[in-house]
């Protein structure tokens, strides 16, 4: 579905990314992982065109991305980001933006499809009992759930998402990412999602790509990717992994100072 | 050929001036008829063309007066039909005035909207000089048919200017420093007529070679003159002459020599008043022969 | 304020135009009652009334029209563009540039040479020498650098300031009234020419902007999400950008400086339809031509025979309501209770 192949890019004389080969599939549930300035989120902006590659291509479909209208990419990719509008609206207005690279160029009203399509993602998310309501009224999770509507109104192939879960609670972070499984698994969507947290990445992932430094250090399913060797590498830190005793995936376990103290103590 | 066109003229000299003493005699004399008919409606934008209209006898013929004209008193009763610079149309057109007096001051989109509602604006440039002010009250009087009653008055004035400069010339010449702002510091330079005044009444400007008026104090107390007038434009004018007495080394300030002079009598005048002005201020800068110029 | 739909606020919107035209042709110093101006238009074609109702009332009245909407969509665009609430037309010093073309034009003297033209050709070559160096200089690229232009402006607009008192300073006295009072405003313009020729360029720019609609909503979540909802941004923001510039400097350069409007207009509207554009322009072009018009008026007949410059009252006015909505506005917001 998507190929990067030879990337090298960033901003302006900074370079980040350096040759970064990849390849995600239909209908796959991608997670990127890494420390705190891998380039992760430089990753997600090349595959929107938010940055032009200084060499190397981004294929979408097969397709080239350079040759592609914003409006085309738009309709095939849809971006989850968290950043709060400034301006106030409600749900659905800001639900039907999504639907905006679908305007005919005279058009400037919705039509009755636009209008159908936002009530079913709404519902697809859970929302449709705030569609009236103020994003600026709405707490945290249910503001992440608009954004992911939004991005469905797009209806896309891919799903996009950047650290959906860092600033919530465990009840959201769950409810959100097994919407996107669901979606995933149901509706086809491919899923890019940048996560943070290793052990959700593990979880929900199919493959997994760690960066480290603007450079792939692994690529695979959890259980390759997630070794103590590779985690301690790239994280510096120690840690303990174990296999989830319900779903058989890696569980990352950290060790802090204390434990080490006296584990180191005891032998 | 020559002589055809010779018999044709003497043949055609009696026709011609049969037929111009006939036109002569048939064709009313316009001004006159007109005068006799309907008083003209004068308005004026300008408190110096309000104040040259009652000297050439029209104070009647004005309806109209800016909210700045208070010179002679009488006018204080006549409509006020806006400011000099912004005139209200829409009274100016409700007056029907056969004739719109302004100054080069006025805002010169609103002179074009008057012409083009089909009123008759004459414009008159503002005057740096005497004789520019005598020329500008000649073309007033030609503008409302008083061109005799004009002449005379500038003739007057002007003969009252001469034998004053004349007077002054023979006698010591003062330097002068005219100050007309405060805050910034501004004095009279070359180009405006007060430099007129000055030099008529036999004294130099202290800043005639200056290309704008705005100079710094320092420059003043460097020129060292031995007499200041203070003309007070929305100055407190006394508060200017206390002002300069920070300045003792200035020969002006030691002697007590700065006068106030209001603003009224030497803005905006007008050839008559300017004459009045002119020997107030020569008795102003020869104190000794004051007596004389009054 | 609640929000109002648009069958409400489009029928009022108009209304209140339609008020505001009207109470603009009944009133002035000539006193001219409501009933004897239809009697005037129809019939009196020869008397000083009708030369009054229409040329000296009816131009304002168009110019404000004009203008008003003008300087409301441009408001409107600027700051769905910059996303920044105190963005006006004039904050970007297009008017500073102007005010520095017309200074120049009086001082040169070249209004005596083109009576019609020269002051407000003088006054567009000024706002353009404003706008294009504010265009390339913040070019990066082919990117337009939003902020860059913001700041660049701010800047533009002190130097342009400056230098129109530096003329202040030497010129003579006539010309320094001429130059402040053009600076201050005034809807008085001798030429139906270029009256209608602002109009027709003014509402064709509003028909253009409802196609920018869409796109301004996009753009009202950022650049970057604007991207990721396929929005060509720079392009979108290019036009934009010289739309609202072109607007600003005809409007400036025909009237002088009426400020405020750009700047309340598209807050207080945006009070009563949302953030969507698609509303939001075409009340405050209604809403903006109609308050023009409205202050004219007052500035016409408050003193009269004195006319107070516009711009005095636009920003009295206007400023003063705005505050007092705001303030009920955020005395109502209690915990729990409904804006």
């Amino acid at each position: 579905m998507i190929e990067v192949r030879g990337l090298t890019c960033g901003y302006g004389e900074k370079t980040v990314l350096h040759d970064i080969n990849l390849s995600v599939g239909k209908g796959e549930f991608f997670g990127i992982i890494g420390p705190n300035g891998s380039g992760k989120t430089t990753m997600l902006r090349a595959m929107t065109r938010l940055i032009r590659p200084a060499k190397g291509t981004v294929l979408l479909g097969g397709i080239d991305m350079k040759s592609l209208h914003t409006a085309d990419v738009a309709r095939k990719i849809a971006v989850v980001s968290q950043s709060m509008p400034l301006i106030e609206m409600t749900v659905r207005e800001f639900v039907l933006l999504g639907r905006i690279p679908y305007y005919r160029k005279l058009q400037f009203f919705e039509k009755d499809e636009d209008t159908a399509i936002a009530e079913r993602v709404m519902e697809m998310t859970g929302i449709r009992h705030l569609a009236g309501a103020f994003m600026s009224e709405m707490s945290a999770g249910e503001v992440q759930l608009a954004f992911i509507a939004r991005g469905l109104a797009q209806e896309p192939q891919v799903l996009l998402l950047d650290e959906p879960t860092s600033h919530l609670d465990i009840t959201h972070q769950a409810a959100i990412l097994d919407l996107v499984k669901r979606l995933n698994r149901q509706e086809g969507l491919t899923v890019v999602i940048i996560l943070h947290d290793l052990n959700l990445a593990s979880e929900y992932c199919d493959r997994l790509v760690l960066m480290d430094g603007g450079r792939i250090k692994k690529v695979g399913i959890p259980a390759e990717v997630l070794d103590y060797e590779t985690i301690e590498a790239v994280y510096r830190t120690v840690v303990v992994v174990r296999e989830n005793p319900l779903s058989r995936k890696p569980f990352v376990m950290i060790v802090s100072e204390e434990v080490k103290e006296k584990c180191a103590g005891r032998s | 050929m020559t002589l055809s066109s010779a018999t044709r003229m003497r043949r055609a000299c009696p026709v011609v001036a049969v037929a111009l003493i006939t036109l002569c005699l048939a064709l009313p004399a316009p001004t006159a008829a007109q005068k006799a008919t309907k008083p003209l409606r004068i308005v004026s934008l300008s408190p110096a063309i309000t104040e040259s209209l009652y000297l050439l006898g029209l104070g009647e013929n004005v309806i109209g007066v800016t909210t700045y004209c208070n010179k002679p008193s009488q006018v204080r009763a006549k409509e006020k039909v806006g400011t000099v610079i912004q005139p209200n149309l829409e009274r100016i057109l409700k007056l029907r005035p056969d004739l719109v007096l302004t100054m080069t001051l006025t805002d010169p989109r609103s002179i074009q909207k008057m012409r083009e509602l089909g009123l008759n604006v004459v414009t008159f440039t503002i005057a740096d000089t005497f004789s520019d002010l005598c020329d500008v009250f000649l073309q007033i009087g030609r503008a409302t048919g008083r061109s005799e009653d004009a002449a005379r008055l500038v003739n007057t004035a002007r003969a009252r200017v001469d034998a004053i400069r004349l007077r002054t010339a023979r006698l010591p010449k003062p330097g002068v420093l005219v100050q007309i702002g405060s805050k910034p510091f501004f004095v009279a330079t070359k180009d405006v007529f007060m430099n007129d005044f000055i030099e008529f009444a036999g004294a130099a400007n202290v800043f005639r070679d200056v290309a704008s008026g705005s100079v710094s104090r320092e420059e003043a107390v460097l020129r060292d003159p031995d007499v200041i007038l203070i003309v007070t434009m929305g100055l407190s004018g006394e508060n200017e002459r206390l002002a300069w007495k920070r300045f003792p080394t200035v020969k002006a300030v030691r002697n007590e020599r700065i006068y106030v002079v209001d603003s009224d009598d030497v803005c905006s005048p007008t050839p008559v008043s300017f004459a009045r002005s002119l020997s107030d201020i020569a008795a102003l800068l020869h104190p000794r022969e004051a007596k004389e110029f009054r | 304020m609640k929000r109002r739909s648009m069958g409400v606020l489009l029928p009022a919107a108009c209304l209140f135009l339609a008020a505001a035209a009207v109470t603009a042709i009944a009133s002035g110093s000539a006193g001219i009652p409501l009933r004897k101006v239809l009697t005037t238009i129809l019939e009196g074609q020869a008397t000083p009334e009708f030369g009054i109702l229409m040329d000296i009332r009816l131009p304002r009245i168009i110019l404000g029209f004009a203008v008003g909407g003008a300087l409301s969509i441009a408001g409107v665009i600027l700051q769905g563009m910059f996303r920044n609430p105190l963005v006006e037309p004039y904050t970007l010093g297009i008017s500073g540039g102007a005010a520095l073309g017309a200074a120049l034009c009086i001082i040169l003297k070249l209004h005596y040479v083109l009576p019609v033209t020269a002051l407000p050709l003088s006054g567009f070559l000024g706002s353009c020498l404003v706008i294009l160096p504010l265009y390339f200089l913040n070019m990066r690229r082919t990117v337009l650098r939003m902020q860059g232009i913001l700041l660049t402006g701010v800047m533009m607009s002190f130097i342009s300031s400056s230098l129109v008192f530096l003329i202040f300073a030497i010129s003579k006295t006539q010309e320094l009234h001429s130059i402040v009072f053009w600076i201050m405003g005034s809807l008085e313009e001798p030429s139906w020419t270029l009256i209608l020729v602002l109009t027709a360029i003014v509402v064709a720019c509003l028909f253009a902007s409802f196609f920018f609609a869409p796109v301004l909503n996009a753009l009202s979540l950022g650049e970057e999400e604007a991207v990721h909802l396929g929005i060509d941004t720079e392009r979108a923001k290019k036009q934009l950008f010289l739309m609202a510039s072109l607007l600003t400097g005809i409007s400036v350069s025909l009237t002088g400086i009426i400020g405020f409007v750009g700047l309340i207009v598209p807050h207080f509207v945006r009070m009563l339809t949302g953030y969507d554009h698609r509303r939001l322009l075409v009340v405050s072009f209604l809403v903006g031509s109609g308050f023009l018009i409205f202050c004219d008026t007052i500035a016409r007949t408050v003193i009269s025979p004195i006319e107070l410059p516009v711009g005095v009252i636009t920003g009295i006015l206007g400023g003063s309501v705005f505050i007092y909505v705001l303030a009920r506005r955020q005395g109502l917001a209690r915990p729990g209770g409904s804006l």
